[in-house]
């Protein structure tokens, strides 16, 4: 295994006296696509929260690109080049396309070359670009999903995570969402998805984790983890 | 007819300042979800900066909105780091009501200084023009009033202008609207917290500057601004702030009517009746889009 870009070593987390995470570990190459799947209360979006900066650790590190980052703010980390695409999407809603575009690349190094990166974002969803001056609350679900990611791409990433990205839309949007995950990670940027649903993103993910109770349980190929009897337990709620 | 006409207007000018003092108080609530109860007194600390730079030094009232608005911001950024910034990671719940037991407790402490160091007299900065009246037709209008209304407004628009067009602007309301998503777009979301405070405080600043020129001043108003600054902010609700300054307005006309029509003990009255009636009828507020 060539060296791991993302590395997280034995990271346990709490949410106020709630402890979490109980040692999670992931490595990550540069350029992978990983899914994270695991039943709901695994712990999966809470590692991602870690990640970007949203949640400080109370033991174990986060390493990204050689850096160590848990103890970073979240705007440093989005800084360094990773970019969550948080569960439920979290537009500003009131704002319009073009101003959630604009606040994606706020970020100092972003900023620099924000038009550029607006027009390459326009590139790979035309209908941004013409939904640019609408509020964001007023697109469909597919839409708003699509803007959450442009949004997370306006800050050039070269890590992005993504936390249920087909939650709530239908099949044949999900597609779509998990056809430009293909476009942005052939790209060269290194994706991480989290998934409670496994279908769609482990015909799209060579790799990935399993989550439970706060650990990783199992990790493998997308078909050793279709196959894996912890998941068929998971979701089938042995 | 003529009369009734005189009291609107005068009503409508006066209502300019309460919009720009609950705009100051909304922009502080809105984005960092804190109450600053003691938003009045830094009407006061406004007003009393400009009525000494002129009783001093002869400074115009106006042209001392140069200074009270930069001066009320430092007071601002102070305020916010050596209090307010403390409660930022608390939960929303314990946030709000920490902030107003602060605030409380700083309204008094600044109303106790200011007793001490300028007395409790009534102060007004009696520039030449101040007696100075236009007559538009039948309406007789105050000049100061007049340009307190203009001033407000330009004040407004600025800000409006701030927070629609610049990158900073967009930040603030991005953390208005859900701060840990502002957060992962790098917004940094302490220091916007901190400059919407200082932001509230210099147009608290300016406020008090119009106040002391168009009114008068001493260490007690504070209390009755943060009032009526409240009952305009529940009248218009927040997210708007031309909602707002509307909102102020009708409030200054309710209550020049109801004292002429009732009596001038009603003017008080008017604005709490406007304000439970809100709460009940239209939480949101008449402008506004709700939490």
């Amino acid at each position: 295994m060539s060296a791991a870009i993302l590395e997280l070593r034995g990271v346990e987390a709490a949410h106020g006296d709630a402890q979490v995470l109980w040692g999670v570990d992931w490595r990550v190459r540069p350029g992978e696509v990983v899914a994270v799947v695991g039943p709901n209360g695994a712990g999966k979006t809470t590692t991602l929260r870690v990640v970007a900066g949203l949640l400080r650790p109370l033991r174990g590190e986060v390493w990204w690109d050689g850096v160590r980052i848990d103890g970073l703010s979240a705007d440093q980390v989005v800084e360094r080049g990773v970019a969550l695409v948080p569960e439920g999407r979290r537009l500003f809603a009131h704002m319009t396309v073009l101003e959630n575009l604009l606040l994606g690349g706020y970020a100092p190094r972003a900023r620099q070359i924000r038009r550029e990166t607006l027009r390459e974002v326009f590139q790979l969803f035309p209908i941004l670009e013409e939904r640019a001056g609408q509020p964001a609350g007023t697109l469909s679900g597919g839409q708003q999903q699509m803007l959450a990611i442009a949004r997370a791409l306006m800050s050039r990433p070269r890590l992005l995570l993504l936390d249920e990205p087909s939650l709530g839309l239908a099949p044949r949007v999900v597609q779509q969402v998990y056809e430009v995950v293909g476009r942005i990670a052939r790209e060269g940027v290194t994706v991480v998805v989290v998934e409670q649903n496994v279908y769609p993103v482990l015909q799209h993910a060579p790799r990935g984790y399993l989550m439970a109770q706060g650990r990783v349980v199992a990790e493998g190929t997308a078909e050793e983890l279709l196959c894996t009897e912890v998941v068929q337990r998971s979701y089938v709620g042995g | 007819m003529e009369v009734w006409l005189q009291n609107v207007t005068f009503g409508a000018l006066v209502g300019g300042l309460y919009g720009l003092a609950a705009v100051g108080l909304a922009l502080v609530f809105g984005v960092l979800r804190m109450l600053n109860v003691a938003h009045g007194e830094l009407i006061m600390l406004g007003g009393y900066a400009t009525f000494w730079l002129f009783t001093l030094w002869g400074l115009d009232p106006y042209a001392s909105l140069l200074v009270a608005g930069p001066l009320l911001f430092a007071v601002g950024v102070a305020l916010y780091e050596g209090l307010f910034g403390r409660l930022v990671r608390l939960h929303e719940e314990s946030k709000i009501q920490l902030s107003i037991l602060i605030g409380f407790g700083l309204a008094l402490v600044l109303h106790a200084l200011a007793i001490l160091a300028w007395t409790a007299d009534d102060r007004a900065v009696t520039a030449a023009y101040a007696g100075r009246v236009l007559h538009l037709g039948p309406l007789v209008v105050p000049l100061t009033r007049l340009g307190g209304l203009a001033v407000a407004f330009a004040a407004l628009a600025g800000l409006h202008l701030f927070l629609q067009r610049t990158d900073a602007g967009r930040a603030i309301r991005a953390t208005a609207e859900d701060w840990e998503a502002a957060f992962l777009m790098g917004v940094p979301v302490r220091r916007v917290y901190r400059m919407a405070f200082a932001l509230g405080s210099a147009l608290a600043g300016v406020a008090g500057s119009l106040v002391a020129v168009s009114d008068a001043i001493s260490p007690a108003i504070g209390l009755s601004w943060t009032l009526k600054a409240l009952i305009v902010v529940v009248l218009a609700g927040l997210g708007s702030i031309f909602g707002t300054f509307v909102a102020g307005v009708l409030l200054g006309v309710a209550e020049s009517a109801a004292a002429f029509a009732l009596g001038g003990v009603f003017r008080e009255v008017v604005g709490l009746v406007l304000f439970v009636a809100v709460l009940t009828l239209r939480p949101q507020g008449l402008f506004g889009r709700g939490l």
